[in-house]
């Protein structure tokens, strides 16, 4: 049940992008298109989970048994940034499409606030290891989920009227405020089904 | 005086909120109040200075092909320090900015600056250009952070002090210290900017993808100049309009440099 | 080869030196750190408090009865003391708010009876909706309740004693702090015998935790 509760809160009621702010410099930049969104947030979601399970495993095992948890920012930026290399190479080695797809977003996942912000909320939040990586797969999940909305919504925009001052980032920010306001909304959610 | 040239840059030009809208986790999550804004802006200046001047002044013996990992650990080195700092000296901040902190390390204003000027500029220039585009970043959470706090609960509270007696709004609209109140406060700013600089369809802002300002540029075959390129360089690259494709920086990326990818090369 | 070895060497070298700095900074900043962290553990304790004028972490002795699931959310507990005869006690319950743990600290007087509430922490809540539990409006609903009681949320005035009336629109963070509340108070049944021990004997028994003893102000000599 626990685990349930974690994935609906990354996904719906804490969405990374519309609740928590994170990993909004892809967002902007990324969602201009629905099928290059789609291959992100698979990547993403791949780093966010892979990233969640070893950044737990660091932080148990090796940085508070050696009591030097000062280090968690960076180790764990650097473990992510392995972990996005690898992948990188991994990809280019067995799905060499989706890798050339995907080019210069690959590396740049490593800068995605949504994979070190999983990272450190999963210690803050004191999972076990499911629930961590329940965690970061619930996190890539709701990010890509948001997105791929928004990519639909960004193509409707350009074929859209808009007064030339808000042409491009202003009236992409007003519809992410708009789609904010109604994941929001999800908010009733968890108390109707997880509270006792 | 290019020094000084290098400093006003990222103030005005291109402040990297407002213009290249980079940085924008904190921009956006951090900015509910004047004094949160303030110290995270505080916060990002001091990384930036930091570590622009040590990665300037260790470009010439940093390795090509380890340099991202190497900005890297120099940019949370510095992190971690600003962290165990506030932690120390300004407890209640620490806790209000949380886990926006640790996040410093991955603004793309800091690694993009790392990759695009200070590798490759004096010291000096690097450390003008670090307080530049750190004040710049400071005034835009100062600008939006004071907005949303008055439009949210009426006053500008400092250092536990209200500034405006007992708030000037008779019912704050409470949205906009929540998350939908900052997209839709950064968007409407956007605008009026656009609007009072008269750049409409091709403004800077326009053409931006992550990171694209500093991190790519560089090797853009239009990149005029590693600062200026973020905005011209992306939009050679990436297509002059929002209609061609979906910006990819790519072809800017790719075209120039060793193997052609962007990043950790 | 030589090449990939010279580049992890340089890197080797880069972290070690920002390892030092780190390890430097840390030394210098922590006795800092610790000593406010301490002086908020003392005045939030004392605000629950407010009778006691020495605390003794009861955590370690309070084990056992603990590991029972309902009390998973404790995370510590205190034993308040005032000239050697027992105050109460005070729980360190951080049930999951909205957005995570809402560190809530419940002061229970000797006889089950609540004499004030605090959230330490809350930084996952909502500012201007979750957050405002933290105010006195919401948080005085818990004192000078009878004995005992088991709080439940309403969202309109409360009608009987035991009613805690939410914060508007911050229902499910107003429903952790009741939580909290109502932990606090079935451990304090638990743990219910123990307390005619009083805080001197608690100590006593509990002299295995070294931390007991520098922590207990009072109860040390005991």
């Amino acid at each position: 049940m626990e685990i349930a509760a974690i994935l609906l809160g990354n996904i719906l009621i804490n969405n990374f992008i519309f609740s928590r702010f994170l990993g909004l410099c892809p967002f902007f930049g990324v969602s201009r298109r629905v099928d290059t969104a789609v291959g992100m947030s698979l990547a993403v979601t791949f780093v966010t989970t892979l990233a969640a399970a070893v950044t737990w495993a660091l932080q148990r095992l090796i940085l508070e048994p050696l009591r030097v948890g000062y280090l968690q920012t960076a180790t764990f930026i650097l473990v992510i940034a392995s972990l996005v290399q690898f992948v990188e190479i991994v990809m280019h080695r067995f799905v060499p499409g989706l890798y050339r797809g995907l080019g210069i977003y690959l590396p740049l996942i490593t800068t995605n606030c949504a994979v070190l912000g999983v990272a450190v909320l999963n210690g803050e939040q004191r999972y076990g290891f499911g629930g961590a990586v329940a965690s970061g797969l619930a996190a890539g999940l709701g990010w890509g989920l948001a997105i791929v909305l928004f990519a639909s919504v960004r193509r409707r925009l350009e074929l859209a009227d808009v007064p030339p001052a808000m042409r491009g980032f202003p009236v992409a920010f007003l519809a992410a405020g708009l789609m904010s306001i109604a994941f929001s909304g999800f908010a009733g959610l968890f108390s109707r089904l997880f509270l006792r | 005086m290019s020094v000084i040239r290098d400093f006003t840059r990222g103030l005005r030009d291109e402040n990297p909120v407002f213009r290249l809208v980079l940085g924008l986790c904190p921009t956006l999550a951090v900015s509910t109040g004047l004094e949160g804004g303030f110290w995270m802006g505080v916060a990002v200046v001091f990384v930036l200075f930091s570590s622009n001047i040590i990665i300037s002044a260790l470009k010439g013996i940093i390795p090509p092909w380890v340099r991202i990992p190497s900005f890297v650990t120099i940019i949370a080195a510095f992190v971690t320090v600003v962290q165990m700092l506030m932690h120390a000296f300004l407890p209640a901040t620490f806790r209000v900015l949380g886990l926006f902190i640790p996040l410093i390390v991955v603004n793309c204003i800091i690694l993009g600056r790392a990759e695009a000027f200070a590798s490759k500029r004096p010291v000096i220039n690097a450390a003008a250009d670090g307080l530049g585009m750190g004040a710049g970043f400071l005034l835009a959470l100062v600008v939006i952070g004071a907005i949303r706090e008055l439009l949210g609960t009426g006053n500008l509270k400092v250092a536990g002090a209200a500034l405006l007696g007992a708030g000037v709004l008779r019912q704050p609209a409470l949205i906009a210290l929540l998350p939908p109140g900052a997209f839709l406060t950064l968007g409407v700013l956007l605008g009026v900017l656009n609007h009072l600089t008269r750049q409409g369809r091709g403004t800077a802002a326009q053409h931006m993808g992550f990171c694209t300002g500093g991190h790519c540029a560089d090797q853009g075959a239009g990149g005029t100049g590693a600062a200026g390129g973020g905005g011209t360089g992306a939009a050679g690259g990436g297509g002059a309009g929002a209609a061609g494709g979906d910006g990819v920086p790519a072809a800017g990326c790719g075209a120039g440099g060793a193997g052609g990818r962007c990043g950790w090369r | 080869m030589r090449q990939v070895v010279k580049l992890a060497a340089f890197l080797m070298l880069l972290a070690g030196a920002a390892g030092a700095v780190l390890a430097l900074s840390h030394d210098l900043t922590q006795p800092r750190i610790a000593r406010q962290l301490a002086n908020e553990k003392q005045s939030a304790l004392a605000s629950v408090l407010p009778r006691a004028t020495a605390f003794s972490d009861q955590t370690a002795a309070t084990a056992a009865v603990r590991r029972r699931a309902e009390f998973a959310d404790v995370r510590e507990v205190w034993a308040g003391s005032a000239g050697g005869r027992d105050v109460g006690r005070a729980y360190l319950v951080a049930p999951v708010g909205y957005g995570g743990p809402v560190e809530t600290l419940v002061g229970v007087a000797a006889g089950g009876r609540i004499v004030a509430v605090r959230v330490v922490s809350a930084s996952r809540e909502t500012p201007g909706l979750g957050l405002l539990v933290k105010e006195p409006v919401f948080l005085g609903q818990f004192s000078g309740q009878p004995p005992d009681v088991r709080f439940s949320v309403v969202t309109r005035r409360p009608g009987a004693p035991a009613e805690v009336q939410a914060v508007t629109g911050a229902t499910i963070s107003s429903r952790a702090v009741v939580q909290a509340a109502n932990t606090a108070l079935e451990l304090e049944a638990a743990l219910g015998g123990a307390q005619a021990a009083g805080a001197a004997g608690a100590a006593g028994t509990a002299g295995a935790g070294a931390a007991d003893a520098t922590r207990a102000a009072g109860g040390g000599g005991g």
